[in-house]
């Protein structure tokens, strides 16, 4: 997977590999602290990581037009040193599934507000400890911005026009980390994608040679 | 030497004084550990009356079981945590400024919370920061009435006040759109111009009052034969005029014989107790290669002159059979 990386130089094979490592010790983290705060929780792949052109958008389209009816899509934006969009793709949700999980009660009822607010509450928890992670191994300092919800439980099609259409339009080379998550006992992946922004890449290649040199 | 060593500032005093941005920190225990200046204000309660005791006593109306569990995994991930007034109108139910509340009955709010820890990094509690939203909310409010009115008033523009179907100018709007995409996609286009017999010698008898309830009972009856692709008009006057997409015109003049035959059965009560009957004469064409709107309204228009010629109550199509 890092092949890709230095294969498309965006950094040398060194910084590449130690960018996977960086990536799994601050998934491992997620994982274990996601573990402890809610029941239930959770299972993540090994995640991807991929030096991206804008043409990934329309592939990225493609495959969740494909591959989902309805989604529900949450948005996050991290700012500073390091910087970029977390987009949370939620497939069909169990609710109930969601609530158990995050420890909420039924008090505030079961409507669509209170809905968003859950696929909000699990992924900023999801994005938020992912980013914090990488961040901190690389000692870029960077804040969360409040998540919103793009779209919720809507055509497929629509849904990833909205989020593609809030997005900003880059050129050249970006980096990109697909993870997939479970739910224990809940079939259906979500999906969390961390693309960085252009900006930050060389200051992330410099805190890479840094560590590779040292 | 750094600012902290050179002047002896206050530095607590700094956040406590902070009146645009509600801040409370709690430790582990849910104590309240900092009530700043836009709280105390808000709440009408003063720190030294909060200070140690804990969140949930002070304000039993807060969410318990949500914000407990919020602040709690906000501690175990050492990450911040959200809520919108989006999904969460508010967190503490405050009264929001008569400035900028418009209609709003409370003050709306966004909350950040972020873990916070002692000297040696362990994390100790948490601080809740709430974000005045009225002002925002207010204008998303307004908005989306404005939105609605727009949409109201789009529809009202294109509707007939007396029968409440669509109006002469939606008309020529739409069979303008409907001639181009048949031309487009290849696909038939019929319309019909549908005319009351007699009309003028109803409103003679039964009065204007009478011809209005006739003008009614007759588009409510077609309508509700109708498709909802198909665009039904009231063209002027007593005439009517029907948009058919994708009907060719051997289908279309089966249509209209049994919407023709449908008014000739419908008995329509009257104002002053009394019933009438009518009948409608009708011209039918099916868009012809390079012709505009213009001429196929022509050519119904010729068909049911037609119609009317032969004795009325029956329907022509367009090119005439001579």
């Amino acid at each position: 997977m890092t092949d890709s990386l230095s294969g498309e130089s965006l950094f040398t094979e060194d910084e590449g590999d130690l960018l996977g490592e960086v990536v799994n010790i601050a998934m491992g983290r997620a994982g274990a602290a996601l573990a402890e705060a809610f029941s239930g929780f959770v299972n993540l792949r090994v995640p991807e990581i991929r030096a991206v052109n804008a043409s990934i958008i329309g592939e990225a389209r493609a495959r969740l037009e494909h591959a989902y009816d309805r989604i529900s899509i949450m948005h996050q934006e991290f700012f500073g040193e390091l910087a970029g969009h977390i987009a949370v793709i939620f497939g069909p949700a169990s609710y109930a599934a969601l609530r158990n999980v995050l420890g909420f009660d039924d008090r505030d009822g079961d409507g669509r507000r209170q809905r968003e607010e859950l696929l909000l509450e699990l992924g900023n928890a999801l994005a938020s400890t992912c980013v914090s992670g990488i961040s901190s191994q690389l000692e870029m300092r960077t804040g969360l911005r409040a998540p919103r919800v793009v779209a919720f439980d809507a055509p497929a099609r629509d849904a990833v026009q909205r989020l593609f259409g809030d997005l900003p339009v880059w050129s050249g080379k970006t980096l990109q980390i697909d993870i997939v998550f479970h739910l224990e006992e809940h079939d259906v992946p979500f999906e969390l994608v961390i693309t960085v922004s252009p900006e930050c890449l060389s200051s992330m290649k410099r805190e890479l040679s840094r560590r590779v040199m040292g | 030497m750094d600012a902290q060593q050179r002047v002896a500032f206050d530095y607590p005093s700094i956040v406590a004084n902070l009146l645009t941005v509600g801040m409370v920190a709690v430790d582990r225990r849910f104590a309240i550990v900092v009530w700043n200046r836009f709280m105390e204000l808000n709440s009408n309660i003063r720190s030294e009356e909060v200070l140690g005791k804990n969140l949930f006593e002070v304000f039993p109306e807060l969410n318990r079981n949500w914000l407990e569990k919020k602040i709690k995994s906000c501690l175990v991930l050492k990450t911040p945590s959200f809520s919108s007034w989006r999904q969460r109108p508010y967190l503490f139910r405050f009264k929001a400024s008569p400035v900028l509340a418009g209609e709003a009955e409370f003050m709306y709010q966004d909350v950040s919370i972020f873990p916070i820890h002692d000297e040696s990094c362990t994390v100790q509690g948490a601080c809740v920061v709430i974000h005045d939203m009225t002002e925002l909310a207010n204008a998303v409010r307004l908005l989306d009435q404005t939105q609605d009115r727009a949409l109201d008033l789009e529809e009202l523009n294109q509707r007939d006040s007396l029968t409440g179907i669509y109006n002469r100018k939606f008309f020529d709007e739409q069979i303008t759109q409907g001639v181009l995409s048949s031309r487009r996609h290849n696909w038939p286009l019929s319309m019909a111009m549908i005319d009351i017999d007699h009309f003028k010698l109803i409103n003679d008898t039964y009065g204007h009052p009478g011809g209005d309830m006739v003008l009614r009972h007759l588009a409510a009856r077609l309508q509700s034969m109708l498709r909802a692709s198909d665009t039904f008009c009231r063209y002027g006057g007593e005439e009517f005029a029907l948009i058919l997409p994708h009907v060719a015109q051997h289908d279309a003049r089966s249509l209209l014989d049994r919407l023709r035959l449908a008014i000739e059965n419908l008995v329509i009560d009257l104002p002053d107790g009394g019933q009438v009957s009518v009948t409608v004469s009708v011209g039918v064409a099916q868009l012809q290669e390079g012709q505009t709107s213009g001429h196929l309204v022509s050519c119904a228009d010729e068909a049911l002159y037609e119609s009317k010629h032969a004795g009325r109550n029956r329907v022509s199509c367009y090119p005439i059979a001579k």
